[in-house]
């Protein structure tokens, strides 16, 4: 654990939550050449299991809200949690609506890092997951080592019954003890 | 627009929307109302609408599945949201409905939300499979591995060759159309503008023109055709980027890389001209942004330079276009039962645009797409003729508009306060046409309801990846490009 905290880099994780694809469209700006995150130290991975950060978009649809809490559980500590966009952060125009779980904050605990706008520019969200980064680099990260409230509240999930493939990790939260 | 109503009996009411159907009318919405009706809108080929509503007096309804299954899922979905029940529908799996939901929870006939569900359940209903030796279940989802929008995709292969593909989408459905629900006209602008972060402008005029219609308040002709600079700016930067995707699907990274690079360049331009990088909040029924005319024409030359050698260099790459040639097709005769919408009609020889019967457009020159092919290299073909005629058009427009007064001031201005009544408008979005079907009471939203061109083709998308190999799916599903928002809703 905490082999990221002596490099700069930071390797993502993103949850579509309801999102209206605005917050996508720009985060994977950020993948072209005009922004190259690479370059500085940001990518997405494709498993939770290589994630140091978890970026959430949407306001947290209720079907969604199950798969995300099993994604957050799936990251290796010490992690942290991104709302990209004002729907994640609990601002957006669908706050409200009889399917939504109140963003990030609302449907699991609050986030590390907010990142506003509607949707935010690729040019401010780099600047937010920089911030990640850069709280990754403090002491406090290793805190969390224990199992915290978040973990146990996951694991209030019962295992799927489908194996998902490789992207959902539906029995994760019974794993990571 | 507006257009007489026809009420049907039971009984007449499925030989009348086939009726439309051999008529060669394009089905715009089925539309459910708390108040125990139906209401199916069609538009006629020479541009008239055509209406139909039926009672649902005993909570059910005459399915029109088994002879128009364009409306299969509208169907489930009413079945889902209202609880009435359609009569001979050959699949009454939920669509949204979810497991956690109250038995008695239909969220569009209640007056207030009840829905408190509880975690500790599963995520979704149980999918269609192929049972058999040798089959093979892969799942997908609903979290994937990049950035893309939520979706539960469920496979079931024999070796290399897809069986059946069963969707399971809606993970993305937040309420929207009853979130609307009793809204105040002053406050939908905000929320539609966000139906679709892709489809925006198409979905914000919808709105505008019913607004206006209601009010008995026409545009001024250069509104109307800054709208369409709106609109055709659209249409580029989502085509753009959704050709940049397709060789993303088979891996060719440069192609894909470089469309990027045009479609960040649009961007940034939208941002400069408009204020904002994917047009949100640039029409209402007050306001329309004004986008300088003399600026874009010279971002239309600029783009040029960088798209002609690119379009030339895609078209000319045999090992791409050999994996785009036969690969996922779909036929005219599937795309026209399964009411295929936008490119993915075009791409099948289905010569519909709406753009020819939308205002403004009957007096440009310019050449809609048909391709006959239905394959991915069709679906390319569509997109690259459309990104051209798109920019002639925007060039036209925007030269009649150069010294034109600015319309920031020439909307409805004061929304009037006590607005009522149904109107049924329509737009040509960069993925098909999209439907509202908008009611109105003394100022505020009785019903809203958002018909996309997305949702009428995942079905398709299903047909196209069904019998080919499943390493074909990234490359189908990015010809097709759908959005899960404008759907799921
Ligand atoms: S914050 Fe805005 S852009 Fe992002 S998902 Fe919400 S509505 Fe869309």
């Amino acid at each position: 654990m905490g082999h990221h905290s002596h490099s700069r880099s930071l390797q993502c994780r993103h949850v579509d939550a309801g999102s209206c694809n605005g917050c996508e469209q720009e985060l994977n700006a950020l993948t072209g050449s005009f922004y190259d995150m690479q370059h500085v130290g940001l990518d997405i991975v494709a498993s939770p299991r290589h994630a140091d950060a978890l970026i959430v978009t949407g306001p947290v649809s209720d079907t969604m809200m199950t798969p995300l809490r099993a994604v957050w559980a799936a990251l290796p500590r010490p992690k942290r949690l991104v709302a990209l966009g004002d729907c994640a952060a609990g601002y957006g125009v669908f706050q409200g609506a009889y399917a939504t779980r109140g963003g990030v904050e609302g449907s699991m605990r609050p986030p590390d890092v907010v990142i506003r706008g509607c949707p935010p520019t690729p040019a401010e969200i780099l600047q937010g997951l920089t911030a990640v980064m850069d709280t990754l680099l403090e002491p406090s990260s290793f805190i969390d080592s224990q199992p915290s409230a978040d973990l146990v509240e996951a694991r209030r999930i019962p295992p799927l019954e489908q194996p998902r493939g490789d992207q959902t990790p539906g029995d994760v939260g019974e794993r990571e003890i | 627009m507006q257009k007489p109503q026809r009420r049907c009996e039971p009984a007449q009411w499925i030989q009348a929307n086939e009726h439309a159907k051999q008529a060669k009318s394009h089905l715009l919405a089925l539309t459910a109302y708390s108040d125990r009706r139906l209401r199916s809108d069609w538009l006629k080929e020479d541009g008239d609408m055509l209406t139909y509503e039926v009672d649902v007096a005993d909570g059910t309804f005459p399915s029109l599945t088994p002879s128009l299954p364009e409306v299969s899922w509208d169907e489930r979905e009413i079945h889902d949201l209202f609880g009435y029940i359609p009569q001979g529908h050959p699949d009454m799996r939920p669509l949204i409905r979810t497991p956690r939901w109250p038995r008695k929870f239909f969220p569009m006939i209640m007056e207030a939300p009840q829905f408190v569900p509880g975690d500790e359940c599963d995520v979704g209903n149980p999918p269609r499979v192929v049972d058999g030796d040798g089959v093979t279940i892969m799942t997908v989802g609903p979290t994937h591995a990049g950035i893309i929008e939520s979706g539960h995709f469920v496979f079931s292969i024999m070796g290399e060759n897809v069986l059946h593909l069963d969707l399971h989408l809606f993970q993305n459905h937040r309420g929207v159309e009853s979130w609307l629900q009793g809204l105040p006209v002053t406050s939908v602008a905000a929320v539609v503008s966000r139906i679709c972060g892709a489809d925006t402008v198409s979905h914000q005029v919808n709105w505008t023109m019913a607004v206006e219609h209601l009010a008995g308040q026409e545009p001024r002709p250069e509104v109307v055709q800054q709208r369409l600079l709106l609109l055709e700016s659209e249409r580029v930067l989502n085509h753009l980027n959704d050709l940049a995707q397709i060789p993303a699907g088979v891996g060719f990274a440069v192609a894909n890389q470089r469309a990027m690079a045009m479609k960040e360049m649009w961007q940034r331009a939208m941002h400069q001209l408009t204020g904002h990088r994917l047009l949100f909040d640039t029409v209402s029924p007050h306001r329309t942004v004004r986008i300088e005319p003399s600026l874009l024409l010279t971002l239309i030359a600029e783009m040029r330079q960088v798209w002609a050698p690119w379009r030339k260099w895609v078209e000319g790459h045999h090992g791409f276009q050999d994996r785009m040639a036969g690969t996922g097709v779909v036929t005219q005769e599937e795309a026209w039962r399964l009411g295929a919408q936008g490119v993915v009609a075009r791409a099948s020889g289905l010569g519909f645009d709406a753009r020819l019967l939308t205002p403004g457009y009957g007096d440009l020159d310019w050449i809609p797409a048909c391709e006959s092919r239905g394959d991915v290299a069709a679906r390319f073909r569509v997109r690259l003729h459309e990104v051209e005629e798109s920019w002639r058009i925007l060039e036209q427009v925007a030269r009649n508009l150069i010294g034109a007064p600015d319309p920031e001031s020439s909307g409805v201005g004061v929304i009037l306060p006590d607005l009522s009544g149904d109107i049924t408008t329509y737009t040509e979005s960069p993925h098909g046409l999209n439907a509202h079907v908008i009611s109105l009471d003394h100022g505020r939203v009785r019903r809203y309801h958002v018909r996309s061109g997305t949702f009428r083709n995942w079905p398709l998308m299903v047909k196209a990846v069904s019998g080919g190999a499943v390493g074909d799916f990234p490359l189908i599903n990015k010809s097709f490009e759908l959005c899960y928002s404008c759907t799921d809703r």
